[in-house]
């Protein structure tokens, strides 16, 4: 078993008295793990040719293996921007992302594609799509383009349908799946891909509540026995607070903030960003509430 | 439901091959002369009892059963690339605008060519499409249909590049086809009948123009873009889950939609440069290949989207010399009459097992 960093980590430095004030990297656990994913100072944002439009700056965290990582805020307030830019699929715009310690902007698709899995939650037509030629798509940074599978490709795409709970699926068409079993085999699918890293991008978005459940569980577990980097952008906030390691919020005016669940969710940070005229964060039952 | 397991797809591709290769010998024994199956087979092997028969076979028919499969290979090929590419079962060498393309070329030549001082090419292009074939109109109409295809290509390619959207290259796909055909609807009004005949004979396609000189040509553009097709199958594969979704398991999404994009248009600008603009079946090949394979996989769906698009071609051949005594029907329309209802029939029975199954 690997020395894991702390899970809990204090978040607020000394000597800062407002935690809306502080977005150091706060999480920097005591350990010889060096963080699979690193931003300084990081702008995030959109290019449209030569204008930039900047959606977020002066971004800072360390994701270490093993952490399971919540990524919260209202809509429009930066989550999809900043899981896309570490996906690559958007430039950073300043500062630095260091992933594995190589600038994430060097790295060509290829090379991307097996440091960093991704679950997107859009919906697609999957045709006549068996779940293990879905989860095999996991595969395809690691064959040629004629599309061989070895052995060793078939036995990841056997041992990540087990870790999910999918074994037995294999030879069902994808597209008769429930969406909860979907988006277990897209797990499936990101774990055979054997990457340090792993993005979610609101995956309950489409699920009832026990599948909800089932997600993060299984989220937690993979971080924990695989030692991966997990980042989940969610809207499911009490499950972010009792599954997560550590919590990032952006709130509406695009201000990122990291600490552990504990200190997030009693610095007044949640209720910061999602408080409405009717509706406010209560930080003692870690849940919102109506106004009275 | 469980999908078709890995054999059953070789047998499938099996029985497609046997199929394809008696409707090519059954394709060799039809037309104007009638010639027995056992003479068709002599003659193949130079030793037909009729003189005239193997010059028939060998001059005439092998060229024009050639062109039959390669139209049918590439136009299907073409159109599983750009339906998978876009992501639209309604996706066809048609929707990308290069047939529309090459018919801009075809009719430029035949009603400005007097402008252009090319009348007298322009002139033999139609006769080469009623009959006698001269080289040089020929040569002419494969050149104007192969360069406003490639006109259209290049627009496509730039706009491609500009957008990052998918559908919106479908979409000035679309725009680019009505504006070429509302050119060629001018010209056409414009235009002298007898040209407006010619230009109409052109559009209802025919495998018999090509010549044993040319077939080198059209078989390279095919070979080499079904070649690049196969060699993409991986990002085909990845596209339909989305360009997003390539990119993250490693597909270089630009260079692999530019090299599909190519790769369509070299083969729906040849083979409607050479043998008129037969839409039909780019749309209904693949979508006949999934129904029939039930399976997503390039892997198999590129090679029985071929199969099936040589074997509609071919019955389009076949039946349209029934008539016999010379008449000839037009490729075109035999191929929608044929094509149509079995696609149709696909389609019914398909959502039927969908439903029962509760695929």
């Amino acid at each position: 078993m690997p020395v894991l960093p702390p899970r809990h980590v204090p978040g607020i430095p000394a000597g800062s008295s407002s935690p809306a004030a502080s977005h150091a990297p706060l999480a920097a656990p005591a350990s010889a793990a060096a963080p699979s994913l690193q931003a300084d100072q990081l702008a995030i944002g959109w290019k449209q040719g030569r204008e930039e439009r900047i959606l977020a700056s002066d971004i800072r965290f360390s994701v270490y293996p093993g952490h399971l990582v919540a990524l919260i805020g209202p809509n429009g307030a930066g989550k999809s921007t900043l899981l896309r830019t570490i996906a690559g699929l958007l430039p950073p715009l300043a500062g630095s992302l260091d992933i594995l310690g190589t600038p994430l902007h060097t790295l060509d698709a290829a090379e991307r594609a097996t440091m960093i899995a991704c679950v997107f939650n859009e919906r697609f037509d999957a045709g006549y799509f068996t779940v293990e030629e879905i989860v095999a798509f996991g595969r395809y940074p690691y064959t040629s383009a004629r599309l061989r599978m070895s052995d060793e490709d078939r036995s990841q795409i056997r041992k990540a349908l087990e870790l999910t709970g999918m074994a037995g699926f294999g030879g069902r068409r994808y597209a008769s799946l429930s969406d909860g079993e979907k988006q277990k085999v897209q797990l499936a699918r990101a774990v055979a891909q054997q990457t340090p890293i792993l993005l979610l991008d609101e995956p309950t978005a489409f699920l009832d509540a026990p599948s909800r459940i089932e997600i993060f569980h299984l989220a937690g577990q993979l971080a924990q026995t695989e030692q991966k980097s997990i980042i989940l952008c969610t809207h499911e906030i009490d499950l972010a607070l009792k599954h997560a390691d550590e919590l990032w919020i952006f709130d509406q005016t695009h201000r990122f903030s990291a600490g552990s669940p504990y200190v997030i969710s009693r610095s007044g940070l949640i209720g910061k960003a999602f408080d409405t005229a009717t509706v406010h964060f209560d930080a003692l039952s870690g849940s919102f509430r109506a106004r009275q | 439901m469980e999908t078709a397991r890995p054999d059953t797809r070789i047998m499938l591709v099996g029985v497609l091959v046997v199929l394809t290769l008696l409707l090519a010998v059954l394709d060799l024994a039809s037309g104007s002369v009638r010639i027995p199956f056992g003479e068709v087979v002599r003659a193949l092997l130079g030793t037909a009892s009729q003189q005239e028969w193997g010059v028939i076979i060998s001059i005439f028919r092998l060229p024009k059963l050639a062109t039959a499969m390669l139209a049918g290979a590439g136009l299907a090929a073409a159109g599983l690339m750009l339906q998978s590419l876009f992501r639209n079962p309604l996706a066809g060498p048609d929707s990308l605008g290069i047939g529309a393309g090459a018919s801009i070329g075809v009719a430029l030549l035949m009603f400005a060519g007097n402008i252009l001082g090319l009348q007298k090419a322009a002139g033999t292009a139609g006769s080469a499409l009623l009959g006698g074939l001269q080289p040089l109109g020929y040569v002419a109409l494969v050149l104007a249909a192969s360069l406003g295809s490639f006109a259209v290509l290049l627009m496509i390619l730039l706009l491609a590049r500009k957008f990052e959207q998918v559908v919106t290259v479908l979409i000035m796909g679309l725009l680019v086809g009505y504006l070429a055909s509302s050119v060629v609807s001018l010209l056409i009004y414009f235009g002298s009948p007898q040209k407006a005949q010619v230009y109409l004979a052109w559009t209802y396609g025919s495998f018999g123009g090509v010549r044993a000189g040319e077939l080198p040509f059209l078989g390279g553009a095919v070979l080499l873009g079904c070649a690049l097709g196969a060699y993409d199958r991986k990002a085909l594969n990845a596209f339909l889950l989305g360009e997003r979704f390539a990119a993250t398991i490693g597909i270089r999404v630009r260079t692999a939609r530019t090299r599909l994009l190519i790769a369509a248009a070299l083969l729906a600008g040849s083979v409607t440069a050479f043998c008129g603009p037969i839409a039909f079946l780019g749309i209904a090949a693949p979508q006949a290949a999934r129904r029939l394979a039930r399976s997503s996989e390039h892997g198999v769906l590129l090679p029985v989207s071929m199969l099936l698009g040589m074997i509609f071609a071919l019955s389009a051949d076949i039946l349209s010399s029934l008539p016999g005594k010379g008449a000839v029907l037009p490729i075109n329309p035999l191929l929608a009459l044929i094509g149509s209802p079995v696609i149709l029939s696909m389609f019914l029975r398909g959502a039927r097992e969908d439903f029962e199954g509760g695929a």
